[in-house]
């Protein structure tokens, strides 16, 4: 592989015009070192003059990994073979593929993690993996997982950490998506959300007024995604479902929200935040990975708390969106309330709800 | 501490090769990675509980800006008295005109209650429907609109012909968002409206059904298939005043939008609507946006919310910046502009970029300092096209509003050609923090005290001025300006040094025995003049200003005599306030 790989860059470096890399310097290499059946990433950088060195299976040039890295770097490109020659005592090792599986990938991330303490910054180890990860999948589920486990290392949420890495694996199920035809969906919430990068992807809430069942529609926000106002009831021509809950619509056409479907959107609330809570959390412990929605039915607000129709406080996600709760507040006191829908938002061990719309008096209002 | 407590201690802290102690308390084996993989998984293994509600603290609704003094005006609203509960058309006339955003919207409601409640003598009426005829500021438009529905007579009819024709308007337009949608038209309905059409949709965007919002929120985010970015921006800028919550998530989305164009417009928008999730959108845009000019529209949308933290900024920008860098921010500082930037604005109106200049008139009139009273006119006396005419007949309008209700009457006619020349000269010198300036500045304070040793009062005013336009941080020369009025018997010009000299330095002020007793002297009289003609609430205001200051120094007759003349005002307002 060693072999291949410079083979490869010798190749792909010929095709380019001999001054195209300008005064560009290498300052920072990432190798990924595979150690029998494993794959260990190994960072090489330079500060003030000295080579320092990171490696996943070890901190520094005792790890077999940052060795092999340190040999291949500094061997001569024109020596035809990299393979160890045994003078060294260095076991046998390759260079591996950089896209690694997302799987390994979300492995040798977690290692990082442990390893550096979610006390330390976003170590080169642990922002490399994040970066490895972001190129194995594509996916939109991947690149908001990315934005979650930001945003809980930069909050030292340590158990939100925990349960994202544990559940990571089951970001991306790998079932075939089942085809939705001839279909009703209506959208009740829309919202900005981090990706890999700050407000990267949209996503639409839709409910499914037959089942009960909340379906996401994500797109990054330079792609396209089905069209209409939130909210709107989506007829559903065709449309794919993952095993995620994440929907792609790919025919449709749209109708606003008129009094019948409003009363069947109504029907569907839960009684109780328990009673959603517990429904949200049918997939077990790794529903902090998934962000359900749910929908609750509620009274008049009392003394600054919203109350569910059971005349329960309702505990709201002012650390992901207080501007949205106090929205909500104010929106409920605007008329008779009928039912708030939010996202369930994790923060340590507990669950709160980031309002996205609420209905009071028969209109739907949108709070993100 | 339990076994959980103690592996979130080490995912904390870091566990890694050797952790022996680790590996025995999970019973893991194997290299790091399944150590790693062990420790998460049991610290994820607890099912997560729902959180414990907490109460809400409530928001402060009217959306007035903090106080930046202490007169009647700066604290209408924000701790002082509510608009709401003004009586006097005349008070409201003079907050519609010069108070800020908030302030002119309640004014607007009030004398909208105050025609609903029938009370109004005939007189009085005809006074509200002049003040109402032809509303000049887009952001009150709506308010003042409502307020001459009410009016009797051709003017209420007028506004009710216009009302029936937004609603075909919105008939018209709602029947096409229904068909855009559900029989696939191609033509997106908004963009086949003509100019006339979206003015009065945007004026009238918080009537709009929910329907026609929803498809106005679809438009801006991009989610209605044909419109492009231009139109997005055009329709962003038509709805800069529509101020209607419902729209409120489309615009936070725009703000981090890639292009710009958008999340200016989108910014502009945001700063003009009374919603809890407009300021952390503002404040992140302020505080992250790579792109100069939302950052510095970003600063004066929050200024408008009564948030000056980006003040600062806008002032280096306006003085340092590029050309497009400093008509934003001049077009930011418009609402949180303070006494401190009228020679920095003043020197704008000579620009050749007219919508910088426009800017830089606005916010003049927002300060509603009489100092720029006389660099307005002369501007005016230009000939300018009459758009810009027309904006600086409106700031001295607001200028003139709020020195009456600060009760300092209306600006004087004509400054002076020595004020005016020694002001210019003044503003000539670029370094206003060197030595030479402060020397300069020291010995134009002495010669204005010689000049009014020996009775030169105009030029004893041409020194102080000009010392002060050099410095503008000093408090004294503000100071010996507010003296000399008082020695000339013009309690109204003394009121507004005195208020320039204790926003540069209250502390020297409260402590300078002779210019306190002469200040709060001063405050008193004026009351006294206001209650006089009938202006209770400006009289009250004055004396609460007063009132806030440390008066030790000042003798005790004129102390009680502003206590008990304090009082007895506001037991009076209180009482008319009930009675109403």
């Amino acid at each position: 592989m060693t072999l291949h790989l410079r083979e490869l860059a010798r190749r792909a470096l010929s095709e380019r015009r001999p001054d195209a890399g300008g005064d560009a310097e290498v300052e920072r290499d990432v190798l990924d070192v595979r150690l029998g059946d494993r794959v260990e990433m190994v960072t090489l950088s330079v500060r003030e003059d000295r080579l320092v060195v990171l490696a996943t299976d070890g901190t520094g040039t005792s790890s077999p990994a940052a060795h092999a890295a340190l040999r291949w770097l500094a061997s001569d490109l024109a020596r035809t073979s990299l393979a160890p020659d045994g003078r060294d005592g260095a076991p046998q090792v390759a260079v591996a593929p950089s896209a690694a599986p997302i799987e390994t990938a979300i492995a040798d991330l977690t290692t990082a993690i442990v390893r550096s303490g979610t006390d330390a910054a976003e170590t080169p180890a642990i922002h490399d993996a994040l970066a490895r990860i972001g190129a194995a999948s594509p996916s939109l589920g991947v690149a908001r997982w990315v934005g979650r486990l930001r945003a809980a290392l930069a909050s030292r949420d340590d158990v939100l950490v925990a349960r994202l890495l544990e559940g990571a694996h089951a970001i991306e199920p790998s079932v075939e998506p089942v085809r939705l035809v001839d279909q009703v969906l209506v959208e009740l919430g829309r919202e900005l959300l981090d990706g890999l990068t700050p407000f990267a992807l949209e996503r639409r809430h839709l409910i499914d007024p037959a089942s009960g069942d909340v379906l996401a529609e994500e797109r990054l926000r330079d792609q396209p995604a089905s069209n209409g106002p939130c909210p709107r009831v989506v007829h559903v021509g065709l449309a794919t479902r993952s095993a995620a809950a994440r929907v792609r619509i790919v025919q449709y056409s749209v109708t606003a929200l008129d009094a019948e479907m409003l009363s069947r959107i109504e029907a569907l609330a839960a009684p109780s935040v328990a009673v959603a809570f517990e429904r949200a959390q049918s997939n077990g412990r790794r529903s902090a990975t998934h962000e359900s929605a749910s929908l609750v039915r509620v009274r008049a607000p009392d003394g600054g708390m919203v109350l569910d129709a059971a005349g329960a406080a309702i505990p709201l996600a002012r650390h992901e969106d207080g501007a949205a709760v106090t929205a909500l507040l104010e929106a409920l006191g605007k008329g008779e309330p009928q039912w708030l829908f939010g996202r369930w938002s994790f923060s340590g061990d507990e669950a709160s709800l980031v309002p996205l719309s609420c209905c009071v008096g028969g209109r739907v209002v949108r709070l993100r | 501490m339990t076994t959980r407590d103690a592996l979130l201690e080490r995912l904390r802290a870091g566990a890694g090769a050797g952790d022996v102690a680790l590996r025995a308390t999970m019973a893991a084996s194997g290299d790091d990675r399944a150590l790693a993989a062990a420790l998460v998984e049991q610290i994820a293994a607890a099912a997560p509980r729902l959180a414990r509600a907490e109460p809400e603290p409530a928001r402060r609704t009217s959306g007035a800006p903090a106080a930046a003094d202490a007169s009647f005006l700066s604290r209408l609203g924000a701790g002082g008295r509510d608009v709401s509960q003004i009586d006097d058309v005349d008070t409201l006339f003079g907050v519609l005109e010069g108070g800020s955003l908030s302030q002119r919207r309640a004014s607007a409601r009030r004398l909208q209650q105050r025609i609903e409640s029938g009370d109004l003598t005939p007189e009085e009426l005809e006074r509200v429907e002049l003040a109402l005829a032809a509303p000049r500021d887009p952001d009150v438009a709506w308010e003042v609109l409502n307020a001459r529905a009410e009016l009797s007579g051709a003017a209420g009819r007028d506004v009710r012909n216009e009302r029936d024709a937004f609603e075909a308007l919105v008939e018209r337009l709602s029947a096409s968002i229904r068909a855009f949608w559900e029989e696939d038209r191609p033509r997106e309905p908004l963009s086949e409206l003509g100019a006339e059409d979206l003015a009065t949709l945007a004026l009238h965007a918080r009537e709009l059904p929910d329907a026609v919002t929803a498809h106005v929120a679809a438009v801006l985010e991009g989610s209605d298939g044909p419109s492009d970015s231009s139109a997005r921006v055009r329709l962003a800028s038509v709805l800069r005043s529509a101020a209607d919550p419902r729209l409120v998530p489309a615009f936070v989305a725009l703000v981090t939008d890639r292009s710009p164009a958008l999340a200016r417009e989108a910014v502009r928008a945001l700063g003009r609507t009374d919603d809890p999730r407009v300021a952390p959108a503002l404040v992140r845009a302020f505080e992250r946006s790579a792109d100069p000019v939302t950052r510095a529209l970003a600063a004066g949308a929050l200024g408008l919310g009564g948030d000056a933290r980006g003040l600062v900024l806008l002032r280096q920008m306006i003085d340092t910046g590029d050309r497009q860098a400093q008509r934003a921010a001049v077009e930011g500082i418009v609402e949180i502009a303070t006494m401190e930037d009228v020679d920095r604005l003043t020197r704008l109106l000579s620009k050749s970029d007219l919508g910088l200049v426009g800017h830089a008139v606005r916010a003049l009139g927002r300060v509603g300092d009489g100092r720029a009273v006389a660099a307005l006119r002369a501007r005016a006396a230009q000939e300018p096209p009459p758009a810009l005419a027309e904006e600086i007949d409106v700031a001295l309008r607001a200028i003139t509003a709020q020195m009456e209700l600060r009760g300092e009457g209306a600006p004087p006619a004509d400054t002076g050609a020595a004020i005016a020349s020694a002001k210019k000269a003044a503003l000539r010198t670029t370094d206003r923090s060197g030595l030479g300036t402060r020397m300069l500045a020291g010995l134009e304070v002495f010669l204005g005290r010689f000049w009014l040793t020996v009775g030169a009062i105009d030029r004893a005013l041409a020194a102080f001025e000009s010392a002060a336009a050099r410095m503008p941080g000093w408090a004294l020369p503000h100071a010996a300006i507010a003296l000399a009025q008082v020695r000339r018997n013009r309690p109204a010009p003394a009121l507004a040094a005195f208020r320039r000299a204790l926003s540069s330095d209250r502390r020297y002020i409260e402590t300078q025995s002779r210019v306190v007793r002469m200040l709060a002297r001063t405050f008193l009289r004026r009351a006294e003049e206001m209650e006089r003609s009938g202006r209770r609430d400006v009289a009250l205001g004055l004396l609460e200003e007063v009132v806030a200051l440390d008066l030790r120094r000042v003798e005790e007759p004129v102390r009680f005599e502003i206590a008990r003349r304090a009082e007895r005002l506001r037991s009076e307002v209180a009482g008319a306030e009930v009675a109403t």
